[in-house]
Parts: C-alpha cells; structure tokens; sequence
C-alpha cells in the first residue's frame, strides 16, 4: 500500500500531466499535490474499497472542486443569507455570465486568448461593488435592484453571444449548466485558492462582518467602517461564484450560497455554529449529488442542488416531526383517557340552559 | 486622547440637517454633559432620530458643528466609548442564530477585533451578562427572547464595550408596559453608576419620570431642561401643535 501511496499511479494521471506543462515551482508543487499525494491516496482508497470511480482522476478532481464548493459557498452564503441578501448570489452569476460572453467576444472579435473566467471576475466584482451601491442609494427596493440587475447581466450577456452571429454560443452550454467531467488543473487551483483566500478572510474579519450582518447601525456606531466589510462582502461572494460557476453552472451556482445555510439555520445553537452546520450541509449535498451524478450519468450541478434541497427539507420535516408528534401523542392519550372515565364536565361547567 | 475626561459626551452647536432642501434638524443647540439622562422627545417625523445620528457622528451637518468628547464627532475614532442601540434593533428574524452571549460579545469587538478574547473581555462580558440579568438564557437564541429582554441584551452590549455614553432610538416601542418598567429601572440604576444616557421616546410620562433632561424636538429645539420643568412650560403645546417658535433654555 506504501507503495502506492509514494509513486502516482501511471495510466490514468498521464493524461493529467501531459494536459499542462507547469513553468513555475509553485505550480510544481501544486501538480505533486493533485497527483501525487490527493489522487494517489484516493487511488489506494479506491483500490482497498473496490470503489471503481475514485480511482479515475476525473472524478478525484470533481470530488475536490465539490469538497472546495461546499466550503466557501456556505460560509460567504451565512453572511448573505443573514443579511437578507441571498438573491445577490444569483444576481452576480448571471452578470458574471455577461462577463463569460464577453470575453468570447473580445476574444473573437479581436482575436485575442483572454480567458474568460477572467472577464468573469472583473465584470462580476464590478457589478458587485455598483450593486452594492444601489442596495443602499436606488429609488427603489433592494430586491428590485438585484432583480434589475441579474436581468440585465443576463440580457447583455445574449446580446454578445448572439452579436458575433452564434459563433460563440457553442462553448456557452457549459458555463450555463457545468460541467464536472471536464474540471481542469486551472478550475481545482482556482478553487483552492478561493478556499484559501475565503478561510483567511473569514477568519481575520469574522467578528466585523457578523456585526455587519446583524446590526450595521450599532457597527457603524461602534466605528466599523461598515461600507468597507459590506464591500468585503459582496466582492468575496463574486469570487466564489466565478470560481464556482464552471462546474455548478451559471443558473445553479447561487443555490450553494443559500441552500445549506437555510438548512443549517434553524437548527443551530449560535451563529458560528451555523457556519459549520452549513458547511456539513453543503459537503452532504455536493459528496452525494457527485455520485449520484456520476452513477446515474446525469448533471452534476443538478444533482447537487437536489441533493442540498432534500438536506434542507430533511432538517424541516425533522424538526416538525419533533415538535408535532409529542402534541399528536398527548392529544391521543387525553382522548383515550375521557373515553375510559365515563363521568364527564360540560366545558360550559354543567350550567343550566334556559 | 488627554484632555478628553473632561469633554461633555456631546456637544451641538447651531446644527443643520436636511435629506432634501428643506431641514430636519435647524439650529439646534445643546450639550450632553457627563452623567446626563437625556430623553429627546418630539412628535413624529420631528428629527429626532437624525439628531441621534448627528450627536454620534454617523451623520455629517449641512451647518454647525457637533462634537463627541470633544473631537469632531464624524471623525471620532473610538467606538469602544459610544454604545448604541438602534430602532427596531429588537426586530430580530427568527431564522438568526445569533446567541445571547454572541450579542453581548460584539460589544467587546471594537477592542479585539481579531483573536482570542483576553480575561479582561471575557470579564467585561460577563459583568455585563449578570448587570442586566440574563444570565441564565446567555446560550438562547435572541430572536426567542422577548422585546424586553431582547432590549436588555442590547444593553449589555454596550455595558460590555464599556461605553461612557449609552444612546438608545426608541428602545420600548412594542414592549407591554411591566417590562418597560423594569427596562427604565435597569437604565436608572446604570445611570446613578455614571453612565451618560440619551435616549429617544414617545412616551412622555417615562421619559419624565426617569430622565434627568429633557429635549423636546420638532426639527428645532423647544425645550431643552430639567425633565421636571418641562410640563411647566409651553414647549410640549409648541412642539406638538401651535405656530410658536421659541426656545426655552434652562440654565
């Protein structure tokens, strides 16, 4: 077993290797890790389990953009969801979707190779910042604006698609719904260093953004620069979704922002613990919705949202269960009782009636 | 940060403020000295919660000048002095798991805004906890509390911070009348401990009973004075109703 775990399996990584050449130390060593360390250890463990799919290095990557996923997307979807800003996720994945489309379209038709996650990002954060400008200032209801917005985002995004005469709209497909089979090194290290960068930030800036989120008038009194994290917020939640966007797709990103935050809500003891429980939640739906994915050969993103929905209705019915059936038994046992004592008070407390 | 002990908390001097071209708050003048229980009344849309928010900074003045212990009051930097508690803070959704303790600890971020709470903020947390008496539901979640409580741990938060002035916008609104009570109380027996006060309420008879000034409001100031004073004079008339416009300034 030693030995597998210390030389990568050849074979299937081969192909993995052979599709980038990496020029840097740091990308050296990210490579050795993907491959060496994580794929050969789920190697061992799919050949100790007899699990067939975790030896393919396909889905060794899917599992871990999913794992990544599930991290960030709960724990910047707490911060929203608790603001009452869960629409702005998919607000910024549809504009982000605008930026994927434009940069097919810069690139076709000035026939540069700019990659369009990277419009993605720069169109997302900026709309980010604007929407989190007109939240605040629009003649109008927050929703609303977001509602504007994503809309928007979406319209100019068709518009470039179907300006460069369809030519581009091939390649979209992918970006709408996801993709887990054709996760790339670059999609894995993206992710990665989102999960990085949202740990870090989360962690040095928890105690102002929670302030923020709960009562931003006492933050602001209590001089946190509250424009500033709200920023923070907004643009941190444009870099999980971009990141995220490739394999969940642009429509279905937004839902593991949200979705295991509200299953973790009603359930935890306290703030920081519902960040946990949503991280649970999340890992939960994107772990099984993967799988279910891959054994059924159908859409990953899909499957995962599903998946999320049923953890989240499991947490709803489970708590309705737990405070209706001890009702719906005592209720039982005090009609078993009148019905054995034969002696019975009236509710009007035997009052003649005239 | 040396000659600020003995600033007053608050000082307004000619002060104008307007959303659009017509003002909200003109030409207000008065000072919050240290140890004060101020309550601000005023009828409704009068400006009162914008002359909250000018006295602690959170909004600049078209003209005038307010002044936070002494420093500009928008430029003031320590937000570990000023504890606030806004309207409607106790509209707490019920999907937020945000704990009693985990509110209180916010009073205690301003001074450790990242790691560990040293045992000064652990203590100063739980001082505050047991001051306002709600130590036995600190791990409850805030939005199964009720009003009154809910408005005691917001005061917590500020004794935890260990605020010299506590403001608070409306704090009873929607509380049953006992609560209310044992709510002033609470502020009475904080206020006999040092603590500056200002607080924004409708209700005139507890606002009498228990704050030691009073400023009446209707976008300028009517009356500004011993809360005993203030039913000896016509700015409640003036304020609420007729054309006058004077103001009566107790020494």
């Amino acid at each position: 077993m030693i030995t597998t775990l210390l030389t990568p399996p050849t074979g299937r990584l081969t192909q993995l290797a052979a599709a980038g050449r990496s020029a840097t130390p740091l990308a050296d060593g990210f490579d050795w890790l993907l491959e060496a360390v994580y794929g050969a250890l789920l190697t061992a463990m799919s050949e100790l389990t007899g699990i067939d799919m975790l030896g393919y290095a396909y889905m060794q990557r899917a599992y871990l953009a999913a794992i990544c996923i599930a991290i960030i997307g709960p724990v910047v979807g707490t911060f929203l969801v608790h603001r009452e800003l869960s629409m702005l996720s998919d607000t910024l994945a549809h504009t982000a979707f605008a930026g994927v489309a434009l940069g097919l379209f810069l690139n076709s038709v000035f026939s540069l190779s700019v990659s369009p996650i990277i419009t993605a990002f720069v169109v997302a954060i900026v709309t980010a910042l604007l929407v989190e400008l007109l939240i605040d200032h629009a003649d109008t209801y927050g929703d609303t604006s977001l509602a504007m917005v994503l809309t928007g985002g979406f319209a100019v995004g068709s518009i470039l698609i179907t300006a460069t005469g369809g030519g581009i709209a091939v390649g979209i497909n992918a970006y709408l719904f996801g993709s887990l089979a054709t996760v790339s090194k670059t999609d894995i290290g993206l992710l990665i260093l989102m999960s990085l960068i949202v740990g870090a930030v989360v962690t040095l800036a928890y105690r102002p953004l929670v302030y923020v989120t709960f009562d931003a008038p006492a933050a602001r009194a209590a001089r946190f620069n509250v424009r500033h994290y709200k920023r923070l917020l907004v643009v941190l939640t444009a870099g999980v979704v971009v990141s995220a966007m490739q394999i969940m797709g642009v429509i279905l990103v937004a839902a593991m922002l949200v979705i295991p935050v509200a299953a973790a809500a009603p359930v935890a003891r306290s703030f920081k613990q519902s960040i946990w429980l949503a991280i649970i939640a999340g890992q939960l739906a994107t772990v099984i919705g993967v799988t279910v994915a891959y054994q059924f050969g159908i859409a990953a993103g899909g499957s995962i949202v599903v998946t999320a929905l049923l953890v989240y209705l499991g947490v709803v019915a489970g708590r309705r269960v737990r405070r209706e059936v001890p009702l719906l038994l005592s209720a039982m046992l005090y009609r078993y009782r009148r019905r054995r004592s034969p002696k019975q008070v009236s509710a009007d407390g035997g009052d003649e009636r005239k | 940060m040396t000659a600020t002990v003995d600033q007053p908390p608050i000082v307004l001097d000619h002060v104008r403020f307007g959303y659009t071209a017509t003002p909200v708050v003109e030409g207000v003048s008065l000072t919050v000295e240290s140890g004060d229980f101020l309550g601000i009344v005023g009828p409704n849309g009068s400006g009162k919660s914008t002359l909250l928010d000018l006295m602690l900074g959170l909004r600049a003045p078209d003209w005038g000048e307010v002044r936070l212990f002494g420093e500009q009051a928008t430029e003031f930097g320590d937000g570990t002095r000023i504890g606030y508690v806004p309207q409607d803070a106790a509209a707490v959704p019920e999907q937020m798991p945000l704990t009693v303790r985990e509110v209180v600890e916010m009073g205690r971020y301003p001074h450790r805004t990242v790691g560990r709470f040293s045992r000064t903020d652990t203590a100063a947390i739980e001082e505050a906890i047991e001051a306002v008496d709600v130590g036995d539901i600190t791990n409850r979640r805030i939005s199964t509390l009720s009003g009154g409580q809910r408005q005691r741990v917001f005061i917590a938060r500020a004794l935890a911070a260990e605020a010299d002035l506590l403001a608070l916008d409306e704090p009873t609104v929607g509380i049953d009348a006992e609560s209310v009570e044992s709510f002033y109380e609470l502020l009475s027996t904080l206020h006999d401990s040092g603590l500056t006060i200002c607080l924004i309420e409708h209700d005139l008879g507890a606002v009498t009973r228990y704050a030691t000034e009073v400023a009446c409001i209707d976008t300028q100031l009517y009356f500004h004075g011993d809360s005993a004073d203030l039913l000896a004079t016509d700015a409640l008339a003036d304020a609420y109703g007729t054309e006058q416009r004077l103001i009566r300034q107790n020494a």
